[in-house]
């Protein structure tokens, strides 16, 4: 449901800190819920360490609200608050939010913090009901842990034959958490005599780190059934608490399409990573890809998903010095899947899926974390085989 | 005589198969606010409207589409007609957008008649309506292929 109120004190509420008597045209509140569980075989916990052997309803688990109000037909006002369940209890956090100037019907301009597209789905990447999986392909979304920028945008748009073409530059700076490849962090904090001050065994190691100069361009043309999309985006990180302190470059590319023709529904992307300097450690070179093939068969629409996760010619050691002593490359994280997963129509703006997801990694890592605690000790484990499954209720309102 | 009654037949026959045919649209009609010149509009750009994908009129004026209740018949039947898109399918493409922070959906009304006061309160409105509800307050427009 959309609901839309033309209430002048609500938005004299809005604008407290703008011109008096901004005639705010409409207000729209929006919303989406994901609620779901995962268990998996293992006791090695996957990725941010919210799925493991016991029942959890961490890692999916989310509500969204948004808010938008257009100021005058040209300028509006836009900005999501998220709460997840793996932060802190649904701590809402103020996701992103930004002023947009429609200078055209072809040309849009917006700033603030901005959700910013790495990947195809990356500016709706929380909103489960939007697409088909309960979680994108890890193997190409986990690899930029940087979601939005403080910083402005511009769509451009234009129609090409039978096509709609975007345009989206970006620029901004950044921040954000990453989990720490963590057994290799962790030998390497050992061999430097705990330069890092890293986390006990068996706890999950996050890493702060902040983007400078982040620049990017998304494009994709849509025609009625197929589209395709290219991007590529630069920056200069820092991550002070494992020493970086000079701005090491990262760089991404990716391509990407989407079908939905007839009943057949099919994603695919691929992803590049090269990440210089001590950085590396943390976010070795990867590339990635995934593709998934779906068929709606009235509300059921079953899919299935090959993923891979691999090295990107990560560069020989070392990366760079610390303190004199010279540091390793990172250790690129390898790993496939195979996901088969079913969406199934709650009637109109809700979805509940079901995924049975199989791993299959490389050098015992892949995307898990951490070390098995166990009561002798804490034992570093090689995952293999593991088996994810998943059940999630999607709901926008 | 007998040639009678076979033109007869003839000519109810292509009574029939009419009528069939313009049974496909329902009786849904597209309607605008009386001011607006418009007295045509293509069936693809009546889709690009109420998908977001054109954000004017096919001669350059702005236009702000009305929906009818999400859920309701006429709105399911309108967005088959001219997208090609089931409820679901129109309802993902719309949380992409939206959530995305890329566009809102239509303004949605429940039924005919808070339809009819929505379009004739805005020039840049349209909207759709059942055959039987179209009076002086809105402009049909007629549908092209």
């Amino acid at each position: 449901m959309n609901l839309r109120l033309s209430v002048s004190a609500l938005a004299a509420a809005i604008c407290v800190a703008g011109p008096a008597q901004a005639a705010v045209e409409n207000i729209n509140f929006n919303g989406f819920l994901t609620v779901g569980a995962t268990v998996s075989d293992t006791e090695v916990p996957y990725f941010n360490g919210n799925i493991t052997d016991d029942v959890g309803f961490e890692q999916d688990s989310r509500v969204g609200l948004q808010i938008s109000a257009d100021i005058n037909p040209k300028i509006g006002v836009t900005a999501q608050l998220l709460g997840r369940a793996r932060d802190q209890d649904y701590d809402a956090v103020f996701d992103w939010g930004f002023v947009s100037y429609m200078a055209s019907d072809a040309v849009t301009i917006r700033g603030g913090k901005l959700k910013f597209p790495t990947y195809l789905i990356s500016d709706y990447f929380e909103v489960g009901y939007a697409y088909p999986w309960i979680r994108p392909p890890q193997e190409v979304y986990y690899s930029n842990p940087l979601t939005t920028i403080s910083g402005v945008d511009l769509l451009l748009r234009a129609q090409v034959g039978n096509a709609d073409l975007l345009v989206q530059p970006y620029i901004g700076t950044s921040r954000g958490q990453q989990t720490l490849v963590p057994q290799f962090a962790q030998e390497v904090n050992q061999a430097a005599g705990d330069a890092f001050g890293l986390a006990a065994p068996g706890e999950i190691d996050f890493v702060n780190f902040e983007a400078e100069n982040l620049v990017g361009i998304n494009t994709s043309l849509t025609w009625s059934a197929v589209s395709i999309r290219a991007g590529a985006l630069q920056t200069d990180v820092k991550a002070k608490d494992i020493g970086v302190i000079d701005a090491d470059e990262a760089k991404f590319w990716s391509v990407g399409a989407t079908l939905d023709w007839q009943n057949v529904v099919g994603y695919t992307e691929y992803f590049e990573r090269e990440i210089d300097g001590l950085a590396n450690l943390g976010f070795p070179n990867q590339k990635g890809w995934y593709a998934t093939l779906g068929y709606r068969m009235g509300k059921f629409l079953p899919h299935i998903t090959y993923a891979k996760l691999e090295d990107n010619d990560n560069p020989d050691d070392p990366c760079g010095t610390l303190g004199g002593n010279p540091v390793p490359c990172g250790e690129p994280l390898e790993q496939d899947s195979i996901t088969l997963g079913m969406r199934y129509e709650l009637g109109s703006g809700a979805a509940l899926k079901f995924e049975a997801q199989q791993m299959n990694t490389e050098n015992g890592r892949g995307l898990f974390t951490g070390y098995e605690v166990s009561p002798t000790g804490n034992v570093k484990t090689d995952p293999d085989e593991v088996m994810i499954y998943s059940i999630a209720v999607d709901v926008v309102f | 005589m007998n040639i009678v009654i076979r033109n007869l037949f003839r000519l109810s026959l292509a009574a029939v198969l009419l009528a069939g045919a313009s049974l496909a649209n329902a009786d849904q009609v597209v309607v605008v606010h009386p001011g607006n010149p418009m007295t045509t509009i293509s069936a693809k750009d009546l889709g690009r409207i109420y998908l977001g994908k054109a954000r004017s009129f096919p001669d350059g004026g702005r236009v702000n589409p009305v929906n009818q209740e999400s859920g309701s018949e006429a709105r399911n039947s309108f967005y088959q007609e001219y997208t090609g898109m089931s409820d679901a399918r129109v309802k993902s493409h719309w949380s992409k957008l939206m959530f995305s922070g890329k566009g809102n959906p239509p303004t949605e009304v429940a039924g005919d008649a808070a339809m009819k006061r929505e379009v004739a309160s805005d020039p840049s409105a349209i909207g759709y309506i059942d055959e039987s509800s179209v009076d002086d307050s809105v402009k049909p427009v007629t549908v092209t292929r």
